[in-house]
């Protein structure tokens, strides 16, 4: 006899949503009361009855209302939904999915959400599912405000009269427009373009444009004022208006400029970039601060960092003033590079006990703290009695290392950030009210203020031993040392203080935060615990942080070398045995396994095979795997239309214009007459002249007597290959194309210029999976002339799998090396390192390297552009140093690549 | 016919030249088995001053010669010049060198056209001799005489490039930018500025150098650092002296420059 559950009706009528409930409901805490399951069974029933998507939409909406205790809410929604459906089961559905977070956000929201939804059913229902899944993203993200200004907008929207054809285009427009606003201004900006479509539904278009072109960081009463300057010129002239607000207008420009005070980080994002890596010698990337969840955004700091990348708010908004906000943004990366410079985050507990005694003491004493995924300074703290405090401490010593290290070495640096910070600090003191107690002593350590009055005895004490313990040439690890011999003094002051202590706030948050370093080289640090496990075996010993430290410059990936760099001390038995250690813990190519146990692609009917085979060079053998690399040339399908081909020329007007008169230069102009040639075929009547003069003057006349007639001639053949890996699929720095997509435009360009020269030349694109599968395609053969077959393989070219680059530069080289022409080139455009199945890290630029040097053995010589990669010391190990060049934002390569190929090729 | 006047070429102070490695001995080794060498190595790096330098220490004067497109065989060799009604043959400075047992320095020969390279094939190899057509004769060169020529391997464009039977007749010397103590002390004493600015200029150079996009493939040499050393000696602030004597030099474009600026501004 089956269990009489309350949905055991469900069960009857419909197993498999009843099994998809039962397993909702099972999830749910505390488990729902039965009268709620038998409403829910019974509505679904109901719904069921309908439509089977309708059933699935109310159980859904009926399980989410049911976890809150409110029963009005299910009341309401199942009279709503019921209503809707009466008028039909798609209504009832679009009703059923999203009315379910309006209930959620409370009852203040229904009354407008009705009406709006009425209002758009007036247009029609195609109107309500698209704008509807935005209002519930919004209501998700709690945002009310927006909510409301949202339900708004579509009310004003759609309750204008406007043909069919544009209420279809607005549908899609603003759910796309809403979610493209940033979150802290969303609520303003849906506002001002409600006020835009009541105004006139046509300015919509304009408006968004405009927001696209930069009115968007527009802080809203500047928005405000803003659009009311456009909407008074619309009302004068609604084309001026339009202009003004898409910014189409000189004026509507300038309007937005001077209301404009917020700098966007992707502005300065790639100077800062490469500052970073000029002084650090290593890529470190500046990105958008990811929000952390719940964290207000009062608190969140304007910088932090980890290893690999600096973090800056999305956009900087500090200051009134452009200029400002984009310095202030370039001094907090300057500092904040400062925690790599100097080492911060190898902060090593281990290393520090055993560089100082009180370390190791405290160490040796009190509880052992959080687990292993703690991060050190954690680990440290967690020793202690208050260990907020002593991480306040640790971080406040550790600024004042950095700041002594930065004094000493980039005095103009900090020239520039202290009078900066002690501004804000003064701002944030003013602001709390009572002092930390840290903040003399910050104040001092940090900003370097010299005291008004006399420092308290606990700043002035703590102030004296740093600057006796700490100097520009201290570890990170001196601080912990010095929060140990300081501790006890500063815990009781802090007993002393009654009231609770806050966290130190200190300016723009800027100070080091081990714990978000430490999780992005978690993975690492799993691999470095490998190693020093497996070399203490050995009777090595190395320092975690060193070897973490290496491994973040290193990209992962680590030599022996490296490790006996790192190791400190080792037994005496394992001297002989050296740092020869399997280290593959880190690294292992989980593809190259695979390969080694014969579960690899399948190797093809060899016979039939139309492809050509390789052989690959192995760096660790050092010596040639032969046959080892199928390429497989590839027809690419010109299913491209040749719009972008046209498309391209005529967006780089200017540029083409300019090119071919530059490309006529380096056009031979067959025979040369050299003129007051030293020999020749013939007198040079005029030098002639000048020689008789010289004499009868008595002076010494010239020997260039001669004319020479020199057949000059041009001679270069040169193959473009381009990379096509997946990755050519990422934006390009500055938003809109892709990497592949401002590459073809330069093969555009890069035909129209060599059609002008005149040299020869051809084009192909690799990627591919695996050795056995390079694909090479073919996009313009030496002999083929630019057709429109070639422009539409151009347009239709996009991203493929991995790159194997050895492998198509070998064959790109046999392709060359059949092509007559004296001086033969190969450009190798791509945008990173080579990657793929069992061809990573060293392996692969050993073998890169090597197809290189084979080139030009064969009298190829190999350039390569790297685009939209910081520059990398590995870059050299590629290609040599000489051959690269690195183009930092590929917006640029349409233009630098010509640039290149005339330096390239140019005679004189 | 006249004595052959060396006096012009020779060398009586000695040039300021701190090593950084055998590159001396290695010289004197080679100049004792009379091999021509070729210096490799980046612009203003020190190849010039090191030969001075070695033309000092070796007490041979030092013929120089730059080498340009419109470098002729003649302008190597010499020519007939017509002096009062008559023909005088006038020795280039090729010919001057092996006759008076010089070390003759062509600098940049990639710059030099490809037919004039050819004649210094026959100097460079055991016959050690030079012959002069125009005149008619074989010169059998000094027994000191030494030729070293330099080279940027930096050139981009693949047309200029040595020819394999020219490059096999030298050895070869790689020079860069010293370590960067000594690339300190270098600017330091040529520069006369304080050994702590000195530092500072060869770090930025050292920030320059990894700046490896379009443009600044070379970095900043240590002859643009003695020149902003130069500078701040006579009272150019430093950032000034940087601006003008190091970015501004290196390149033209203004995002560059944005990043180089930064990086002087966080040194000076």
């Amino acid at each position: 006899m089956p269990d009489p559950t309350p949905l055991e009706q469900l069960r009857i009528a419909d197993p498999e949503t009843y099994v998809w409930v039962k397993g909702r409901v099972a999830l749910m805490t505390p488990p729902p009361p039965d009268g709620f399951l038998r409403r829910l069974a019974e509505e679904t029933i109901w719904a069921l009855s309908q439509e089977p998507g309708l059933g699935r939409a109310v159980a859904q909406g009926l399980l989410q209302l049911g976890a809150r205790p409110d029963s009005e809410a299910t009341a309401t929604y199942i009279r709503q939904v019921r209503r809707a459906a009466g008028t039909g089961p798609t209504l009832g559905r679009i009703m059923a999915v999203h009315l379910v977070p309006v209930l959620m956000a409370g009852a203040g929201l229904l009354a407008p959400f009705e009406a709006t939804v009425r209002i758009m059913r007036g247009k029609g229902t195609y109107t309500l599912s698209e704008p509807l899944a935005v209002l519930g993203e919004l209501l998700g993200a709690h945002d009310i405000p927006s909510a409301e200004a949202y339900l708004d907008l579509l009310a004003a929207t759609f309750g204008q009269a406007i043909s069919y054809n544009r209420s279809v285009r607005l549908v899609y427009m603003l759910p796309k427009a809403v979610r493209g606003f940033a979150a802290q201004r969303r609520a303003a900006q849906i506002a001002r373009l409600a006020q835009v479509v009541r105004t006139d539904p046509r300015l919509v278009d304009p408006f968004l444009e405009g927001m696209q072109k930069g009115a968007t960081l527009l802080a809203p009463r500047d928005l405000e004022r803003f659009v009311a300057r456009g909407l008074a010129h619309y009302r004068q002239s609604p084309k001026s208006g339009a202009m003004f607000l898409g910014l189409a207008s000189e004026m509507g420009r300038e309007a937005c400029a001077r209301l404009q005070k917020a700098v966007p980080l992707a502005r300065i994002k790639g100077p800062l970039d490469r500052y970073l890596s000029a002084r650090l010698g290593r890529p470190l990337r500046v990105m958008p601060m990811p929000a952390p969840p719940g964290a207000p955004a009062a608190h969140r700091p304007w910088v932090c960092s980890d290893r690999y990348c600096i973090y800056l708010p999305d956009e900087i908004d500090h200051f009134d003033d452009p200029a400002e906000n984009a310095a202030l943004g370039k001094m907090l990366v300057r500092l904040e590079a400062g925690f790599n410079e100097w080492r911060t985050f190898s902060f090593d507990l281990e290393h520090a006990a055993d560089l100082y005694p009180p370390v190791a003491l405290r160490l040796g004493s009190g509880s052992p703290g959080p687990g292993p995924d703690a991060c050190d300074a954690e680990r440290f703290a967690a020793r202690f009695d208050r260990p907020a405090l002593v991480e306040e401490l640790l971080a406040l010593f550790e600024l004042g290392r950095v700041v002594v290290c930065a004094s000493a070495r980039y005095p103009g640096l900090m020239r520039e950030a202290l009078p900066v910070l002690r501004a804000e600090a003064g701002r944030l003191r003013q602001a709390r009210g009572r002092g930390h107690l840290l903040a003399p002593l910050y104040a001092r350590l940090v900003m370097e203020i010299a005291p008004d009055r006399t420092p308290d005895a606990l700043t002035h004490t703590l102030e004296h031993s740093f600057r006796t313990h700490i100097t520009a040439c201290s570890p990170v690890e001196a601080c912990a040392a010095l929060v140990c011999l300081c501790y006890d003094r500063v815990a009781a002051a802090v007993a002393r203080r009654a009231a609770a202590e806050t966290p130190l706030e200190v300016p723009f948050g800027w100070r080091p935060h081990w714990a978000l370093a430490h999780k992005a080289v978690a993975p690492q640090a799993a691999a470095a615990e490998r190693i020093k496990a497996k070399l203490a075996e050995q009777g090595l010993k190395i320092y975690r942080g060193d070897l973490q430290n290496k491994l973040a410059d290193r990209q992962g990936r680590l030599s022996a070398d490296d490790i006996r760099e790192l190791v400190v001390t080792r037994g005496d038995d394992a001297a002989r045995t050296g740092a020869a250690v399997v280290l593959d813990g880190s690294n292992v190519d989980m593809a190259a396994v695979f390969e080694a146990a014969g579960i690899g692609p399948p190797a093809g009917d060899v016979a039939a095979d139309p492809a050509f085979r390789y052989p690959e060079w192995d760096a660790q053998l050092q010596d040639y795997l032969h046959d080892h690399v199928r390429v497989q040339p590839v027809e690419v399908p010109a299913d491209g239309d040749g719009d972008f081909y046209r498309g391209t020329l005529d967006r780089y007007r200017g540029l083409v214009t300019r090119m071919r008169r530059a490309f006529e230069l380096l056009k031979p102009e067959g025979l040369v007459m050299l003129r007051q040639w030293p020999e020749g075929d013939a007198f040079d009547h005029r030098a002639l002249i000048d020689f008789a003069i010289d004499r009868r003057a008595g002076r010494i006349p010239s020997d260039r007597l001669f004319i020479k007639r020199l057949k000059q001639e041009r001679d270069v053949a040169v193959l473009l290959l381009v990379d096509l890996s997946r990755s050519t699929a990422n934006p390009a720095a500055g938003g809109r194309a892709t990497v592949l997509e401002v590459a073809k435009e330069a093969l555009v360009l890069f035909c129209e210029a060599l059609q002008v020269v005149g040299d020869p030349y051809a084009i192909a694109g690799f990627s591919g999976t695996g050795r056995h599968a390079v694909d090479y395609f073919c996009i313009k053969d030496f002999q083929e002339p630019l057709a429109a077959g070639v422009q539409k393989r151009i347009s239709g070219l996009r991203p493929h799998r991995s790159t194997r680059m050895g492998a198509a530069m070998r064959h790109a080289t046999a392709q060359l090396a059949q092509v007559p022409s004296r001086v033969r080139l190969l450009i190798l455009v791509s945008d990173g390192f080579p990657n793929d199945l069992g061809y990573k890290g060293e392996y692969a630029i050993a073998d890169t390297r090597r197809a290189a040097q084979e080139a030009r053995a064969c009298n190829v010589h190999v350039k390569a552009i790297t685009v939209n990669i910081g520059s990398d010391p590995r870059l050299d190990d590629l290609y040599g140093r000489v051959h690269h060049h690195v183009i930092g934002d590929v917006r640029e390569l349409p233009d630098k690549l010509l640039r290149l190929y005339g330096v390239l090729t140019r005679r004189y | 016919m006249e004595p052959l006047d060396s006096s012009p070429y020779e060398i009586t102070e000695a040039p300021f030249y701190l090593s950084s490695g055998d590159e001396i001995g290695l010289f004197e080794a080679a100049w004792k088995a009379r091999l021509p060498v070729m210096l490799k190595g980046p612009t203003g790096c020190g190849k010039t001053r090191f030969v001075q330098h070695m033309a000092w220490h070796l007490k041979r004067p030092l013929v120089t010669v730059a080498c340009h497109e419109d470098l002729f065989a003649s302008d190597l060799l010499g020519r007939y010049l017509l002096m009062h009604e008559e023909t005088v043959w006038v020795d280039g400075p090729l010919t001057h060198a092996a006759r008076i047992g010089a070390i003759c320095y062509l600098d940049e020969i990639v710059e030099a056209r490809k037919d004039t390279t050819v004649v210094i094939h026959p100097l460079t190899d055991d016959r050690r001799m030079l012959s002069i057509d125009k005149k008619g004769e074989i010169l059998k060169a000094h027994p000191d005489f030494m030729l070293v020529i330099s080279y940027n391997p930096g050139y981009q464009s693949v047309l200029k490039d040595l020819k394999q039977s020219t490059r096999q007749r030298f050895v070869g010397m790689q020079f860069d930018y010293p370590p960067a103590d000594r690339e300190a002390r270098i600017v330091a004493a040529e520069g006369g500025v304080e050994p702590t600015v000195a530092e500072r200029l060869v770090t930025l150079a050292g920030k320059i150098r990894n700046v490896r996009e379009q443009g600044l493939t070379e970095g900043a040499s240590t002859r643009l650092l003695i020149y902003a050393a130069q500078l701040i000696a006579r009272g150019i602030p430093p950032a000034q002296a940087c601006r003008t004597a190091v970015c501004l030099p290196l390149t033209d474009d203004d995002r560059l420059q944005e990043t180089l600026a930064d990086l002087v501004a966080d040194l000076f």
